[in-house]
């Protein structure tokens, strides 16, 4: 019995060791919401994030520098982590949502999950398109979902609009990846905007039967896939084009130069933009250091990072791009919709996507 | 916490009739099963999403044609190799022993994602063909592919269950059978498959329940499975029970399939001799296909992965290779091996309390205790953190009194629950084997204890512990490999600042950067490797049972 | 001193296995438990020993109701067919597995009384089945227990050394003057040692029979 108690004390002293360390922090560090006036000492916001980039930490860092607030962040899948805020709910120790795509946070807001940012700061960082119409998030950063295309098959006067694809013309030549992911099923979301639910169905249709292959794989696959000419086209974000050219590996370089970059309905209705975005939420324990850190990603600094690090656009029209491979790519016209349009579509897209058989 | 006089006199009774062992047992096995009857609770919940049967029935069918070629495959890898290295005799049989094992190191999806750039356009391979002459590469993203990722990432599940059983039974069976002169097919046939029924299926069961909760493999190549159809009702429908409800479907089909199993096991006897000195072995004359098929298993399941890993880390060796990564190492080790504890723990009190239990209660609770293993494991980090968020609101007059304020989610943020959440997903693991080492041993052992005035604590500790240590040794390890391998729950349940090795390689693979990832999915594997050498190096200590 | 009252014993009702046992057994006494496989005979031991739990009828030992008393508590020990030495543990520890410590004086007299001092450090792996057969008893002996309980002693040994180990174990039970029941299935067993026998039968006593025959 001894040998019991002594095992089961050792081991619950064990975690509860690491245990405490946590809540000792936590606490510590925790201010009641009254208290506005801060010392910066061991300040601290809580981020639940799905973006995963190293560019990210680089720039909480920064922030903590500048600030002494320390940014925690909980990585994770967006779903499992709104789940997790939801059921949480006013009790959970968490402050901002941070997501790569305005479908999910239209869906947060939605959920009730958001508070107003109410921050002039951001107001005047980003353009009132990129922001939510109650002020419930903002987009930070942007990328463009593009058309690459095979430089040995493919003449870029042949290329013009999405629309375009759905053409028999290109039957067996479209690759892109399945439809489980965010990023084209924002695209689809675009399009029953754009062009209303019927005709994006038969656009679906017409795209899926041009399918060279079954969809697999994440981006940079699509490229590949091009690249060794097993299909023509393939619908991709733009910022995986400037990763592939600086990446170290000499297959992707070999890859990436086989291709080219087109964006698509320059002279209809722009290319598909999608945004990486952060709103406050419910729960927030620390409003005033979310707010500070959304002014602070939102600020010429830091949206610079962004883009030259992470091949990102910026969303802060005060920003001069600096990275050359944007730079080359230019101005282009986006695609003039509110971004919280595609959490509204997003159940139809998917709806469409699986009646077309988009796998 | 105030008892008053009536519920005193409960627990006292309840402490008379049952000892604290017992308690500890049913608690951890009540606890166990509670997220996920929460899970097939909420399955109940109304939803509005309906998959068209269309899209159900080809997840199902192509889960089932996975389940049927895996299981087979494996199977037959599994069974052949471990028959051959128990019983024959041949040049580098003890290194194949321990290496045919090592794939267990390398999680599902890594090998997937190293295996496609292996034969990709590019990729090493066709690049080796390239140096012949031959212009061709092959995409294997497809339901091929993925089952013959599945097949060899998890065919050391049979491996292992087979060699541990040929160790102790069938000597007599084999020598008799050899005695009449069976050549070696017949002996293969007639002898080793009917006899390896027991481990087959414990093996197999395992295999099974890793592929059906998988979705890592599957969505990289563009499968559609039943894990894809859960994760698309939630991530695209937005409709989490809808997709809690898919999951218990399964969860009740897999527990139909363990339950009928385990009742048609009942009747079969097996004659477990205790082990005849030691197996003659036979010796092969021409070991020259034997080493073949040994070498050519090794090269496909375990070396190509790890050379294309190793590879696509160069790149990044520079970038990652510094203390930081020795760091998070030594952390990953760390709380990996308390999380092991613990589990093993749990499982070995529960174990002990079904053990002699002749009722359906029992054991059927204890197989649904064991249902973790078949559902994808973000699931289980969910319920169990919405289980004990409810736990946590009930408990909050508890948590005024004694002295926390404010905060709420006490316990659902804690370390306990991070570590509870893995006891769930792996108490197959650990519990079947820890089940099957009870079965090894002589039952009259623990009566004979309670004859000489051991309560069943004492024996507990004086006659099941000491018994059970080479087996709890090796659940350990097991678990141990399970937890490292693990990804959601660590992502979700893990505190603010543990940074872990699966966390990076998520990180870095959700960024689509292979070459940072492949340096932390080495690091991963080497303690794989490790811990399987460990495993399969293990000696039992050398009494035999009396 | 040990007096089994009514006892019946089933799974179900229409199967009884044992069926309105009434039993008393003398102080110092050795009874043998004759029957076929199936008759019930084990299953009887287990009652008295707490391993089972009786459905009917009473168990008293020393005129106190132990019916309800669990196993560890009864002071009663048992022999087991298969011995049930505990692989991990030395002959001594074997021996002493039931005492406080194995250096307990207890120990060494109870191996001398079987007559393995000599073999204290060996481990049960390293015994032949007549010596497991003698540390078994030193070991159930050493716990000092009101009642032995005796499961086949003998079923594992092979014929010559079956008449000679008898003899010693009656001898050792004997010297230790203690009250004892064996089962088994063999009738020259049950003459050659008991002072009575119950023949069971289909779980019911069929008769008792008193030895008179001058033993040894």
């Amino acid at each position: 019995m001894k040998k019991l108690l002594l095992i089961f004390s050792a081991a619950l002293l064990l975690i509860t060791g690491c245990a405490k360390k946590e809540t000792a922090d936590t606490t510590a560090t925790e201010p009641t919401p009254t208290e506005t006036t801060v010392s910066s000492g061991d300040q601290k916001v809580v981020l639940y994030t799905s973006r995963h980039y190293d560019t990210d930490q680089a720039l909480f860092d920064a922030f903590k520098e500048k600030t002494g607030i320390t940014v925690e962040v909980k990585q994770g899948d967006a779903k499992a982590l709104l789940e997790e805020i939801e059921q949480g709910g006013e009790d959970l120790d968490a402050d901002l949502f941070y997501t790569a795509d305005a479908g999910k946070l239209a869906q947060a807001k939605e959920k009730g999950l958001f508070q107003t940012i109410g921050s002039d700061v951001v107001k005047s960082n980003v353009p009132e398109i990129y922001r939510d119409n109650d002020d419930m998030w903002t987009a930070l950063t942007m990328r463009a979902r593009i058309i690459v295309y095979s430089l040995e098959n493919v003449d870029p006067a042949q290329l013009s609009t999405y629309e375009d694809l759905a053409n028999e013309k290109w039957k067996g030549k479209i690759v892109t990846r399945p439809s489980s992911h965010v990023y084209n099923q924002s695209l689809v979301a675009s399009f029953i905007e754009v062009n209303g639910l019927e005709e994006t169905k038969e656009w679906a249709k017409g795209l899926v039967s041009n399918f060279a292959r079954e969809p697999k794989g994440n981006d940079r696959d699509q490229v590949k896939a091009v690249a060794a000419n097993e299909a023509d086209i393939a619908i991709v974000n733009s910022y995986y084009i400037g990763k592939m050219i600086t990446s170290d590996k000499p297959e992707e370089k070999e890859a990436v130069a086989k291709v080219g970059v087109f964006f698509p309905n320059q002279e209809t209705t722009g290319t598909h933009v999608n945004v990486s975005g952060a709103g406050i939420l419910k729960s927030s324990k620390n409003k005033e250091n979310a707010v500070k850190l959304l002014e602070f990603l939102s600020s010429v600094e830091a949206q610079e990072q962004f883009s030259s690090a992470n091949f990102e656009f910026p969303v802060n029209p005060n920003v001069e791009v600096k990275n050359e491979l944007l730079k080359s790519w230019g101005e282009f016209k986006k695609q003039g919709i509110n971004l919280s349009i595609l959490g509204e579509n997003n159940k139809k897209a998917q709806e469409i996507m699986d009646e077309v058989g988009w796998k | 916490m105030r008892l008053d006089g009536n519920s005193t006199q409960v627990l006292f009774l309840l402490m008379k009739k049952y000892s604290i062992i017992h308690i500890i047992g049913i608690v951890a096995l009540i606890l166990t099963c509670i997220p996920i009857i929460y899970l097939l609770l909420q399955a109940f919940r109304p939803t509005e999403t309906v998959l068209s049967n269309q899209l159900l029935i080809a997840y199902i069918r192509n889960t089932i044609i996975m389940i049927l070629v895996v299981g087979f495959s494996a199977g037959f890898l599994g069974l052949t190799l471990a028959w051959i290295i128990s019983f024959y005799d041949f040049p580098f049989r003890r290194f194949f022993k321990v290496v045919l094992a090592l794939p267990l190191a390398i999680p599902p999806y890594i090998a997937a994602v190293s295996y496609s750039d292996f034969m990709y356009v590019n990729g090493l391979f066709p690049r080796l063909l390239g140096t012949f002459g031959i212009t061709k590469h092959f995409d294997i993203m497809n339901i091929h592919g993925a089952i013959f990722i599945y097949s060899i990432t998890l065919y050391p599940y049979v491996y292992i269950a087979c060699l541990s059983f040929f160790k102790y039974t069938s000597a007599s069976f084999v020598e008799n059978a050899r005695v009449l002169k069976a050549n070696w097919v017949k002996l293969f046939s007639k002898v080793g498959v009917p006899l390896a029924r027991l481990p087959l299926v414990a093996g197999l069961t395992l295999v099974i329940m890793e592929l059906v909760s998988d979705f890592g493999v599957i969505d990289y190549y563009g499968v559609q499975g039943f894990s894809t159809g859960i994760y698309k009702i939630w991530h695209n429908y937005s409709d989490f029970y809808g997709a809690i409800r898919l999951s218990a479907i399964l969860l009740c089909i897999i527990f139909a399939v363990v339950y009928i199993e385990s009742f048609l096991r009942r009747r079969l006897r097996y004659f477990t001799t205790s082990k005849s000195k030691s197996i003659k072995l036979i010796r092969v004359k021409n070991a020259r296909y034997l080493l073949i098929y040994f070498t050519l298993t090794l090269i496909i399941t375990f070396i190509i992965p790890l050379i294309q890993l190793v590879y696509n880390g160069i790149y990044a060796y520079e970038k990652i290779w510094n203390i930081k990564l020795l760091q998070v190492t030594l952390n990953t080790v760390y709380y990996t091996s308390i999380a092991s504890f613990i589990c093993v723990g749990i499982s070995f009190v529960i174990a002990n309390y079904v053990k002699g239990k002749k009722g359906i209660f029992a054991k059927t609770i204890s197989k649904l205790a064991t249902m973790g293993y078949s559902i994808p494991g973000v699931l289980v980090g969910l319920s169990v953190m919405f289980t004990f968020f409810d736990v946590d609101k009930l408990l909050v007059p508890l948590y005024r009194f004694i002295g926390i304020k404010q905060k709420v989610l006490v316990l659902s943020t804690s370390v306990f629950v991070f570590m509870f959440a893995y006891v769930v997903r792996f108490m197959a693991v650990s519990f079947n084997n820890i089940n099957a080492g009870y079965k090894k041993i002589n039952p009259n052992l623990f009566r004979a204890s309670a004859t000489l005035k051991q309560s069943t604590s004492q024996t507990f500790w004086r006659v099941d512990f000491p018994l059970m240590l080479p087996t709890l040794l090796m659940s350990f390890l097991l678990v141990f490999l399970e937890i490292l391998k693990e990804l959601p729950i660590t992502l979700m349940l893990k505190p603010y600042k543990l940074e872990t090795l699966t966390g990076f390689v998520h990180t870095y693979t959700h960024n689509e950067q292979y070459s940072e990832a492949s340096i932390y999915s080495l690091v991963i594997i080497l303690l794989g490797i490790i811990t399987v050498s460990l495993i399969m190096l293990f000696r039992e200590k050398k009494y035999v049972k009396s | 001193m040990l007096s089994l009252k009514n006892i019946s014993f089933y799974y179900n009702k229409n199967q009884m296995i044992l069926q309105d046992i009434n039993l008393e057994v003398k102080q110092g006494e050795l009874i043998a438990i004759l029957g076929s496989s199936g008759s019930g005979k084990s299953t009887l031991l287990n009652l008295v020993a707490g391993l089972e739990k009786v459905s009917v009828g009473q168990i008293l030992l020393d005129q106190k109701d132990i019916t309800d008393v669990v196993c560890e508590k009864r002071n009663i020990g048992m022999i087991f067919q298969d011995y049930a030495l505990f692989p991990h543990l030395t002959v001594e520890k074997n021996v002493g597995f039931a005492l406080k410590s194995y250096k307990d004086p207890i120990v060494d007299a109870m191996l001398k009384l079987v007559k393995m001092e000599s073999f204290k450090k060996r481990y049960p792996y390293e015994l032949s089945g007549g010596e497991k057969q003698r540390v078994a008893i030193a070991r159930s002996l050493a716990a000092q227990p009101k009642v032995l309980l005796l499961d086949e002693p003998f079923s594992n040994l092979d014929a010559d050394l079956r008449y000679k180990v008898r003899k010693e174990v009656k001898e050792i039970l004997t010297q230790a003057n203690i009250t004892s029941i064996m089962v088994t299935h063999d009738i020259d067993d049950a003459y050659d040692i008991a002072d009575r026998i119950v023949f069971l039968k289909q779980g019911r006593i069929d008769r008792i029979e008193e030895v008179k025959a001058t033993k040894l």
